[in-house]
């Protein structure tokens, strides 16, 4: 994908051809933000269905559109963290189902007969993420120590999880705090919002800083980009990649807790197939499953395609069957062009 | 096309690739426009033309489901209603339903039939229908809180669990050891045919219940479970497949062991498969649930709740069961019970 010599600068990974002395203008527009053309992608196929049924720019409309998520928002920032570091997490919603499961045991167990507890609350977000991050630290050090591909990794303990999960829990648990329902499901500003929403919008921006400015960022493509220059340029590889996959395991627990309080009960059921799409929104959104690549602005749109296409088929009055042809479309349509963009400014 | 590219400048290349990028977007969305006509699955009778009711059922693949479409369909027609049936075709899940239940609130249908996939994470997406005034009903499964329903309609599953019970002890002549092949436990529909099933086992002093077993939905996983269980249990005599895929596994199971004809297998619900497994003597009894009954039942509800006649509207009702067995499977009033694995929006019976 990029030369070695510029993995120290990733912002540059992208055209390692041009440089800014040859380009000209439009050329450098094109590198910048060429990539984001799933702005645009998702501003059509608003307009599209908008015109095909204007109750999609209705309160009820966005409300749907919202909820359809939320749930996958933070599984898709991790993934796209992993996905830039060149690896791949098939167990994300694995991670979620079981971070779920373990967070609702320890809060009907620590409930007993009282119906709400506002300790209990903040403890069942506490296990979510911890169980969430110790499974990405499991996948991290099998990777990094076992020197396993991801791959293989993360697709064993997707199905160990997914086990585990019916281990702790065959059936759905409902004693769950009444205050964490009410966070899940009281709506907020007018009506416009939820607050799993809100968290999951709150992710994305943090995450994205974090992505974009912070040196963790940096080194999250320059890994991605050549693990060896990486390494020889004194970054451990390693331990970089353990706290990549932290995140990511991390990110699913938040999930797994925002999707238990919104629907009132941890159920084993969760998160069964949720890595399909938090991929599909990765590669939407323009990173390269080769590392060195993808933004979260692009996971964003790319998330928010999928929960667009998912509600306008609805009210355009479509059999689900056609969502998957269209999600598939996307994922084809988000790749060719973004290749083809690539090509073109590389010239 | 590269070649083309290449010898224009820049800003020519930009404005070729968003016209062709908008030339797929306004295709997909003629594709998908197109498919809307071609797939969706709504009508329009005219009569009553401004009233339309949304049925969503459990998953739309299921023959279960698409009997009640048809017995809907059929009502709509007859009523003179417009029936639009949305769901997911992949699962039976709160997360996959609660997005199309959400998305559907958008259009403000006149009324909402549906099937919620789970007692409790259904209770807020459909109680925002009812805020804004449009009647709920629901079929087949149901809420825990049920009080802003306008109907609940199901088939008695208690009663379907025992009617099970007493065709095993009927065919194992009172003795022997039994089992649940069961899907995943937490719908209300599952619970209430284990509980009816067990409580009515109990009537059998010959008989032992074992384990339940759990296949998660998968015909593979009960037909491997089936053969484990046999092996471990010589003396075991039947099982109760507790629905349509843990019955076509249990059948398939006895089949792979040899036991066909000592091991007796119940399956429930009536669909395609089920019956001629039934008929090929690989089932040995089915309890079949009223579907179609339950679909126009809750489509006439809607109309009624619609149209202000609310004194025509049961608050609850339980549909009665049918067992099938080899002696009336042939017989032309058992055969109303048959489900149907295709879609007849014309609300014609195949």
């Amino acid at each position: 994908m990029a030369s070695d010599a510029m993995v120290t600068a990733p912002q540059d990974t992208e055209t390692p051809q041009v440089t800014a002395d040859e380009a000209t203008p439009s050329v450098r527009f094109l590198e910048k933000y060429g990539s984001l053309w799933t702005v645009v992608v998702l501003a059509a196929v608003v307009i599209v269905f908008g015109i095909l049924s204007p109750a999609l720019f209705t309160q009820a409309g966005w409300g749907a559109v919202s909820k359809a998520t939320y749930e996958y928002l933070p599984l898709a920032i991790g993934e796209t963290f992993v996905i830039i570091t060149g690896g791949i997490d098939l167990s994300v919603g694995a991670i979620l189902g079981f971070s779920c499961v373990v967070a609702g045991y320890a809060m009907e167990h620590l409930l007993g007969n009282a119906t709400g507890s506002m300790f209990v609350t903040v403890v069942g977000f506490a296990v979510g993420i911890a169980v969430g991050a110790a499974c990405g630290v499991v996948n991290g050090i099998a990777i990094t120590k076992l020197r396993l591909p991801p791959f293989i990794v993360t697709l064993a303990t997707l199905y160990a999880l997914g086990g585990a999960t019916y281990i702790v829990s065959e059936e759905p648990i409902y004693q769950i705090p009444h205050q964490l329902v009410t966070f899940g499901q009281q709506e907020l500003l007018g009506g416009w919002f939820i607050a799993p929403v809100l968290v999951a919008l709150a992710c994305i921006v943090v995450f994205g800083i974090f992505l974009s400015r912070s040196s963790f960022g940096l080194r999250t493509y320059a890994i991605g980009s050549n693990p060896i220059t990486a390494e020889r340029a004194g970054i451990n590889v390693s331990r970089h990649l353990i706290w990549v996959y932290t995140l990511s395991g991390a990110l699913a627990g938040i999930a797994g807790i925002l999707v238990t309080s919104n629907f009132a009960q941890a159920s084993p059921l969760f998160g069964n197939n949720d890595e399909l799409p938090a991929i599909a929104a990765v590669v939407i959104g323009g990173a390269s499953l080769f590392g060195g690549r993808g933004n979260l602005l692009g996971t964003l749109c790319g998330t928010f395609l999928i929960a667009v296409l998912t509600v306008g088929l609805v009210l355009v009055q479509v059999t689900s069957f056609w969502q998957e042809v269209a999600i598939g479309g996307a994922i084809v349509l988000a790749v060719t062009v973004d290749q083809f963009l690539r090509k073109m400014s590389q010239r | 096309m590269y070649k083309v590219l290449r010898d224009r400048p820049i800003i020519g290349r930009l404005i070729i690739t968003v016209s062709v990028l908008t030339m797929a977007v306004g295709m997909t969305a003629f594709a998908v426009s197109g498919g809307a006509s071609a797939a969706a699955r709504s009508t329009n009778h005219g009569k009553s033309g401004s009233i339309t009711i949304a049925l969503i059922p459990g998953i739309t693949s299921d023959p279960f489901y698409i009997t009640m479409e048809n017995g809907a369909y059929a009502e709509a027609k007859l009523l003179g209603v417009n029936l639009v049936v949305l769901g997911s075709s992949t699962a039976f899940s709160p997360e996959t339903q609660i997005p199309i239940v959400n998305a559907e609130f958008a259009r403000k249908p006149s009324a909402l039939v549906i099937a919620p996939t789970d007692a409790v994470a259904l209770y807020a997406p459909m109680q925002r229908y009812s805020k804004a005034h449009i009647p709920v009903i629901s079929v087949d499964t149901t809420l825990a809180n049920t009080s802003f329903l306008t109907s609940r309609i199901t088939s008695g599953n208690t009663n379907g669990g025992e009617l099970a019970a007493d065709t095993l002890a009927l065919l194992c002549h009172d003795k022997g050891d039994v089992l649940i092949m069961s899907t995943n436990a937490g719908s209300s529909t599952v619970d209430d045919r284990m509980t009816g099933f067990t409580a009515e086992m109990k009537k059998y002093p010959g008989m032992k219940q074992l384990a339940t077993e759990f296949d998660n939905d998968s015909p593979t996983q009960a037909s491997t479970l089936t053969q484990s269980a046999i092996l471990a249990n010589p003396t075991l005599c039947g099982i109760f497949g507790l629905n349509s895929a843990s019955g076509a596994g249990v059948g398939a199971g006895i089949q792979a062991a040899g036991k066909k004809g000592s091991v007796f297998a119940v399956g429930y619900d009536a669909e395609p498969a089920e019956v001629a497994s039934l008929k090929g003597g690989v089932l040995s009894g089915l309890i079949a649930q009223s579907p179609a009954l339950e679909g126009a039942l809750g489509v006439e509800y809607a109309y009624d709740a619609v149209t202000g006649q609310t004194s025509l509207i049961k608050k609850s009702v339980s549909l009665n069961n049918h067992s099938i067995n080899s002696t009336n499977v042939n017989q032309k009033s058992t055969q109303v019970f048959f489900y149907s694995a295709t879609v007849h929006t014309d609300g014609v019976k195949a």
